[in-house]
């Protein structure tokens, strides 16, 4: 079951629109290069860099099992890297890819997004809130002395989806550009929202009356979600 | 490891010019990272320090109830949220984090949501060195609504039979949640030696400080201007041996 495949497929056009930008640089996964992982809090006066926020950001995980949709330990960046930006404030867009063997789609999205959110890094806060699909981080000055920048968090969130046992490669795409990343992505964006809603409405409510429900649309789009509303039904029939 | 200070008392006693003359005080430690919590929903310490407030906890809480009966996120997205929106909600001021838990507005019970915004606080409040709380009258309103442990309870009082009697109900009703490990009375609008060893006489709460009657304070008060641009004065010194205790 793909759930994602609409929105992979235009990811994969997007970063190609983005290298004929020439706005696309691209590294690759270097477990040593992860950074120091510790729970940390940054105030505005010690602040370095700030991404997203109120500046605009823009949050996704998506998931396949298909191969040679996923580029393994690529880590994408357009626009510009922490230590040649020209502001302080910059727009953040940051997308997570991964392939692996899934059972259920629901504990995948749990597991792949606990493994992100948790991820805390030396003298960086991050926040993200998941429902808006939006991502706040601050550098501090002191981190950002000390080389962290976007290819090195990169490093780190895949070195811990790679740990997870059900991941067999990842991929993670940032973009600190100014020029309307967020608005190209926008369509993106609201498909997989929708997809991840209503997967959520399924096992949070498990209201199996399509008729009422607000994704009915989305479900017939997106056959994962179809056959994962199929099951649950069977589940809950066979309890009964 | 990080302290946190919650100041309570009757009303009108001088809790908030008590927060606020600390709040001045931690802008001299720059080395201290503080999270000042304005408890009372009356919203006095904002003004007191001229910090705007973004959102309320309470109006967080608000959210957060909304998006739970929406059923589109699950308890890990409603945390992150929470996370997220609190980070968002504060004033900061160098090395002062301003938030205001707002006026409580009961909308059945949420006790997710509500354990959710207390876990963000607690969590939100290691990461600082000190949390100072104006709270709005007894520390079970700050153990129920704001964390659930003070190291240091203030209890406020003018030289008024009804502010010492409350304080030592405060303190009584807060023996029993054992949710704080030392309490201490400090005497606030003291003129006189004598008026303080009659206070002191007439209470047994253990006197930790006293803040004189001091015209600055008065002056401040009534003009509206900011607390954190307070000149020394003999209040400040009356309290900085109160906030350095254990700094």
């Amino acid at each position: 079951m793909e759930l994602f495949k609409e929105p992979l497929n235009h990811l994969n056009a997007y970063l190609q629109d983005a290298d004929s930008r020439n706005v696309l640089r691209q590294f690759s996964y270097n477990p040593f290069s992860a950074w120091p992982e510790q729970s940390s809090l940054v105030l505005q006066e010690e602040t370095a860099v700030e991404l997203g926020g109120a500046c605009g950001s823009l949050f996704m995980i998506l998931w396949t099992g298909e191969a040679g949709v996923i580029r393994p330990g690529r880590i994408s960046l357009i626009g510009p890297e922490l230590d040649d930006r020209a502001q302080v404030k910059l727009p953040f867009t940051q997308v997570v890819l991964v392939r692996g063997i899934y059972q259920d789609e629901y504990e995948t999205y749990r597991h792949l997004r606990d493994t992100v959110f948790d991820t805390r890094l030396k003298g960086v806060s991050t926040r993200v809130w998941p429902d808006r699909q939006r991502v706040w981080c601050r550098v501090s000055r002191e981190a950002l002395g000390q080389g962290f920048n976007l290819t090195r968090y990169g490093c780190t969130l895949l070195k811990r989806l790679n740990n997870l046992p059900a991941v067999e490669e990842t991929e993670v795409i940032f973009a600190t550009e100014t020029v309307n990343e967020k608005s190209l992505l926008a369509p993106v964006a609201e498909k997989v929202q929708d997809i991840v809603e209503a997967m959520l409405k399924m096992y949070q409510e498990m209201n199996f009356d399509c008729g009422s429900c607000e994704y009915n649309q989305v479900c017939e789009e997106v056959a994962g979600l179809k056959e994962i509303h199929q099951r649950l039904q069977k589940e809950r029939n066979g309890r009964e | 490891m990080s302290e946190v200070i919650a100041i309570c008392g009757k009303g009108g006693v001088g809790k908030t010019t008590l927060s606020a003359l600390f709040a001045r005080l931690i802008l001299e430690r720059k080395e201290i990272r503080a999270l000042v919590i304005d408890a009372d929903p009356t919203g006095g310490l904002s003004l007191a320090l001229a910090l705007p407030i973004k959102t309320t906890v309470n109006e967080l809480r608000k959210e957060v109830v909304a998006a739970a009966k929406s059923g589109k996120s699950d308890a890990r997205n409603l945390a992150a949220a929470v996370d997220y929106r609190l980070m968002e909600s504060l004033t900061e001021h160098h090395n002062i984090a301003f938030l205001a838990v707002g006026r409580p507005e009961e909308e059945g019970c949420f006790c997710q949501v509500n354990t959710f915004l207390r876990r963000s606080i607690e969590f939100l409040s290691e990461k600082f060195d000190l949390t100072l709380i104006d709270a709005e009258a007894g520390v079970e309103q700050v153990n129920r609504r704001v964390m659930a442990n003070v190291d240091r309870l203030l209890l406020v009082s003018d030289l008024s039979f009804k502010g010492l009697r409350v304080a030592e109900t405060v303190q009584r009703v807060a023996s029993g949640s054992a949710c704080f490990r030392q309490s201490g009375l400090v005497l606030n609008r003291v003129r006189s030696e004598e008026e303080l060893s009659r206070a002191r006489a007439s209470t047994t709460l253990p006197l930790v400080g006293w803040l004189p009657e001091d015209e600055t304070v008065y002056r401040f008060d009534t003009s509206g201007q900011s607390f954190l641009d307070l000149p020394e004065c003999s209040s400040l010194q009356a309290a900085r041996p109160l906030l350095v205790a254990r700094f």
